[in-house]
């Protein structure tokens, strides 16, 4: 295979298995191969409990895998401490913190000094639209604004690449919309890599460059799709005609791969 | 709405003022028209005179004095060490599960049982009184704060590890806070744990202290002075436990509908 010069993540057969509670060897990722170069905006699509998470947090160097090797800037992740942007699905803000302390968090753990902490806090909250919840506590916030605040903590620092884990799934439509064309805002102003992981083909669509399709048990990409819808996008995008003739023919790949599961799995059991 | 909470507070307030008063009225009432002995069971009138007596000589300051010293002590060192030793077990499962059975063994022993055994060690003076209620309040906090930390949101300690945290950052920033409510739920039970600890201690031996005065009322059928101890007894708690509400308002004020 083939290694561009930008490439930025580079997943050389990645293997990840687990032990289930009744102590069933449980193969969760298996030949797991593909490049993501800087800048690119990549969303991994699969159906529920196939491993995305697993991928993500491997990819974050939170887990490591029990075979192949995840290089970034072509030195391999050690440990956790990768100091990369991660939103999970839950908002993970710390409950006891205002919003403001908690967009400082990345910053703080950093060592930077608290005027300078304030001041980017208070940048990022003006720039997103929550001036006046500087004080809130998260228990105050709804679901959006909660994964605003989740967003904002994770650019404060300034990571160069975000691990997106389906952290739009628990919000009705509209924050849904809204949420995504900010992220379409931000990608576009900061350049930042992205990976997203959703159970969401649409949602893919209209954020990413490249879709990777993953199948389950085991998990592996199965096909990867290059989105050439123009930029700058907005959520708006999923009324055109060209964003549906990928949709369709994504689906199609998508809905054989679960028929072909469910007939291995009605066979077996 | 706000009207119907008013009134209904009223209501609440007046049925509280006549459920107590009920009660000691017809205590009194009992007592006087001699359907209630007083030489068991006193009366509100006696009580209170004596109460006036214990405050006016300055008679009860010494001892309220002392049993007080004993359980502030034995709250903070039972808290500090409880706290301290929630954490690091919780930190460090390996550790934990290694000295579990040494803990357990620990719990499981009454402790009213072995109060006398603390006067045995530390003498008849405060130590021993102090030594106790430590160790009450420590397996309350302790057990709290180490369950505290075994529930910390793993998703909080991911989120935080992705950012670069260190353990030490993890354990400061995230680890602790998320116990802050453990601890106060093991205070608030220490509270009076650690009053029943000094009191049975001083119920063994003592020269001072307000289970010293409930044991002298008592050999000298003074059944209005053991009373009037309990009854201070009990506004202490209540005292404390107020203490403790503003403390966890100051703390809590991060949670949704705090049950109080």
């Amino acid at each position: 295979m083939t290694c561009g010069a930008n490439t930025l993540i580079d997943a050389q057969n990645i293997y990840k298995e687990f032990f289930s509670k009744d102590g069933k060897k449980v193969k969760a990722l298996q030949d797991v191969n593909f490049h993501i170069r800087k800048g690119e905006f990549v969303a991994i699509v699969g159906p529920s409990g196939c491993g995305k998470t697993t991928l993500l947090k491997l990819l974050t160097g939170l887990i490591r895998p029990d075979s192949g090797k995840i290089l970034v800037n072509e030195k391999s992740i050690k440990t956790s401490n990768g100091r990369v942007g991660y939103m999970s699905q839950a908002d993970s803000l710390l409950p006891w913190r205002t919003v403001s302390r908690n967009i400082e968090l990345g910053l703080e753990i950093q060592g930077v000094p608290a005027g300078q902490r304030k001041k980017k806090a208070q940048e990022l909250i003006n720039h997103m639209g929550l001036k006046g919840f500087e004080r809130s506590y998260p228990f105050e916030l709804s679901g959006g604004m909660k994964q605003r605040v989740a967003i904002m903590r994770t650019l404060s620092y300034n990571p160069a690449i975000i691990y997106m884990d389906e952290p739009f799934g628990a919000l009705d439509v509209q924050t849904r919309d809204m949420l995504e064309d900010d992220i379409l805002r931000i990608w576009g102003e900061t350049k930042k890599t992205i990976v997203f992981v959703t159970h969401d083909l649409s949602e893919a669509i209209i954020l990413a460059d490249r879709v990777f399709l993953m199948t389950s048990r085991p998990a592996t990409i199965k096909g990867e799709y290059v989105i050439d819808l123009p930029r700058p996008r907005t959520t708006d995008i999923r009324l055109t005609p060209e964003f549906n003739k990928i949709l369709r023919e994504i689906w199609c790949d998508l809905s054989t791969e679960v028929k072909r599961f469910r007939e291995a799995f009605d066979e077996g059991g | 709405m706000k009207a119907v909470k008013f009134k209904q507070n009223i209501i609440i307030t007046f049925l509280r003022v006549m459920i107590i008063s009920s009660f000691f009225l017809g205590w009194e009432l009992g007592a006087r028209l001699g359907k209630l002995d007083t030489f068991f069971f006193s009366s509100p009138t006696e009580i209170a005179i004596d109460l006036f007596y214990l405050f006016s000589s300055g008679k009860v300051y010494p001892h309220v004095l002392m049993t007080m010293k004993e359980v502030f002590a034995g709250l903070f060192l039972g808290s500090l060490s409880g706290i301290f030793i929630g954490i690091v077990l919780g930190k460090y499962e390996t550790l934990a599960r290694a000295v579990d059975p040494v803990i357990m063994g620990l719990y499981a022993i009454p402790k009213i049982a072995i109060a006398p055994l603390f006067i045995l060690w530390f003498g008849l003076g405060i130590i021993g009184k102090i030594v106790f209620a430590w160790v009450v309040v420590f397996f309350l906090i302790f057990f709290n704060t180490y369950a505290g930390m075994r529930s910390v949101d793993p998703d909080l300690i991911d989120s935080v590890k992705a950012m670069g945290a260190n353990e030490w950052q993890i354990l400061t920033k995230v680890s602790i806070p998320s116990c802050v409510p453990w601890v106060l739920v093991g205070l608030r039970a220490s509270l009076g744990a650690s009053l029943v600890a000094a009191i049975v201690g001083e119920f063994v031996a003592a020269d001072t202290g307000l289970g010293h005065m409930i044991m002298e009322g008592l050999t000298l059928f003074m059944t209005q002075r053991v009373l009037a101890v309990v009854l201070l007894l009990s506004v202490i708690v209540i005292a404390m436990d107020l203490c403790l509400r503003m403390m966890e308002k100051r703390f809590l004020k991060w949670r949704p509908n705090r049950i109080s």
